[in-house]
């Protein structure tokens, strides 16, 4: 029965509306009303009564156009989530949250790169030099020995525990065990323990690096997807950034932030005309998936959001099961978080769609548009932007159009 | 912002739960619609529900749990049933001298059984009625396979009963009904 509904409305409806409207809104009544008829005995006996076909068509009719109207509004729900019409003040609070992780990012960023400036990038280098000439320098204090539980042991030990478990070993702390061990390799008899450090130290050397570089390109990378770039504040001429209060808007920010940096591209402003290229194009496939099941991850997280509030304050004002109470807290809290890590997930993945098409498209559009293609990326940032002023704005810049066709 | 918002969450909840907790140590249980005897057993119609509008998750159990089953006390109308006080069978307590005797009933007089209340009296006659003013002390539940009535009977009675010519022509008269108030 309920197969044959929605393989009848999916002609009605586009397959957006279905997957991004009609299958979460159903989940949700039927999920719903199931708990309702559960722990509620009038509705359970008001339900029982509606089996007749009128009651049935009219209940189809009714929930065909609730879809469709939650369809139109998915888009504002999910600026919503971006922080848009939000109360200045909240947003104030939550833009402090986003700039706090954003300087945590940064400032990762930078103690990274700093580590990979220090920590050599050959074999050998400075560092195992230092330990060779310690080694060789040491006839006054034969008589020393390596303490597994000195200092040097102990900086050896807690370093390699680090790599053992996948850690990042900063140049900081290499250069302390490389002092350490130093000191050691001067005054201690070598022995096996002795030697052994001094290779494993050169093993962490070789780990660091790789480890650095490979968390410097992570970082940057979630710095990438995560935060809009800086970009050239026209009337300041100075670079500056504007964060959205939650990590979905600064993840929209990003795609605007990409094509101006790049190429002085405004993608707010003439995403319409390049969607126009795109269509046809089998990435334009790929993109409209995308963005399908961004809202439908987006529908979830509203419609799971707003079921677990109105349960929680209904069971809180009305309900007498504690049990009941607490599961609903638990199951709903996580799947509302679940769905917008999802959802968060999922934008990052179009957002980088966006940015692909951005990279692909923009000179097709030129094209379209009639336009010569710039020779240097200098002279298309200063096209775009004398475009965007001339069709946004009406400036009187002017273009030479290029001929096509005989 | 994060923790802070976490913890006025926890907090709302919080005082949520608290709520939820003294109200579920309320029980919801059926009150009696009417008087009800004692080895009545028990039909739908007998319990009335408390009053579920602004109740939801009350753990009321189905009315299932109760019918079909003998009270093992008399309730008045409008008192708690109380589970406990229901017994797969009926309780029968029979001062001396006298004795349970179940008087069968016939296709044509299963009606009896939703009409019949523990506490009335019958008589049972044919051409002349051999035992009169018996009080019922219990009746099979009228959706039972076989239809009995449990009568007590004196020895005499019982021994009237057994020698009587016409026993297979034997019908029910109510004498006296038990309405739980005045006779």
């Amino acid at each position: 029965m309920l197969g044959t509904i929605i393989e009848k409305l999916s002609s009605l409806l586009s397959k957006a509306a279905l997957l991004t409207s009609f299958i979460p809104l159903l989940a949700f009544v039927m999920s719903n009303g199931g708990l309702l008829a559960a722990v509620y005995s009038p509705f359970r006996v008001w339900a029982a009564a509606q089996g007749n076909p009128e009651s049935i068509s009219a209940g189809v009719v009714l929930f065909l156009v609730a879809s469709l109207i939650f369809a139109t509004l998915n888009t504002r729900l999910r600026e919503v989530m971006e922080g848009h019409f939000w109360p200045t003040k909240m947003q104030g609070w939550f833009i402090a949250a986003q700039q706090s992780r954003l300087d945590a990012l940064d400032s990762r960023y930078s103690q990274l790169q700093k580590s990979r400036f220090e920590i050599p990038r050959s074999t050998p280098n400075k560092w195992t030099e230092r330990l060779k000439a310690a080694r060789a320098s040491k006839d006054q204090n034969v008589g020393a020995i390596y303490e597994p539980r000195g200092p040097a042991a102990l900086a050896m030990r807690t370093l390699v525990e680090k790599r053992r478990h996948g850690g990042v070993i900063a140049a900081a702390e290499l250069i302390r065990a490389l002092d350490l061990l130093e000191n050691e390799l001067r005054v201690a008899r070598v022995s096996p323990e002795l030697d052994r450090a001094q290779q494993e130290f050169l093993k962490l050397i070789d780990y660091a690096r790789a480890k650095n570089d490979n968390e410097i390109i992570i970082c940057f990378n979630e710095r990438q997807f995560n935060f809009p770039g800086q970009v050239i504040n026209q009337q300041l001429n100075a670079p500056s950034r504007v964060l959205a209060p939650t990590a979905m808007g600064n993840v929209a920010l990003s795609i605007r932030s990409y094509g101006l940096s790049r190429y002085g591209l405004d993608i707010e402003r003439v995403w319409t005309r390049l969607q126009k290229v795109l269509q046809g194009e089998a990435f334009y496939g790929i993109l409209q998936d995308a963005k399908m099941q961004l809202d439908f991850l987006v529908s979830l997280f509203w419609l799971a959001g707003l079921a677990t509030a109105a349960w929680l304050v209904l069971l809180g004002l009305f309900g007498y099961s504690l049990r009941l109470y607490l599961m609903l807290a638990l199951a709903g809290s996580l799947s509302v978080w679940v769905f917008y890590r999802l959802a968060l997930q999922n934008y990052r993945a179009f957002a980088d769609l966006m940015r692909s098409a951005v990279d692909l498209y923009r000179l097709r559009l030129l094209e379209e548009l009639h336009l010569a293609l710039p020779k240097g990326s200098t002279e298309e940032a200063a096209l775009w932007q004398a475009l965007q002023n001339r069709m946004e704005y009406g400036k009187d810049i002017h273009f030479s159009y290029r001929r096509t066709g005989p | 912002m994060r923790t802070a918002l976490l913890v006025i969450y926890v907090v709302v909840l919080a005082v949520g739960g608290l709520s939820v907790y003294l109200r579920s140590r309320q029980s919801f249980e059926y009150q009696a619609a009417r008087f009800l005897a004692r080895n009545r057993c028990l039909v739908a119609g007998d319990l009335r529900a408390p009053d579920l509008r602004w109740a939801l998750a009350t753990r009321l159990p189905e009315k299932s749990a109760y019918v079909g089953k003998y009270l093992n006390r008399e309730v008045s109308p409008g008192m708690i049933v109380e589970r406990e006080n229901l017994a797969a069978r009926p309780m029968l307590t029979l001062s001396p001298g006298v004795e349970a005797y179940a008087f069968l009933l016939r296709e044509s007089e299963r009606h009896w059984a939703e009409i019949l209340e523990p506490g009335w009296t019958v008589d049972l006659c044919a051409v002349d009625c051999p035992l009169m003013g018996a009080p019922v002390l219990a009746v099979d539940c009228p959706s039972a396979a076989a239809g009995a009535v449990l009568l007590q009977v004196t020895s005499e009675q019982k021994h009237a009963l057994a020698g009587y010519h016409a026993k297979q022509d034997l019908k029910l008269v109510v004498s006296e009904v038990n309405l739980g108030g005045a006779r």
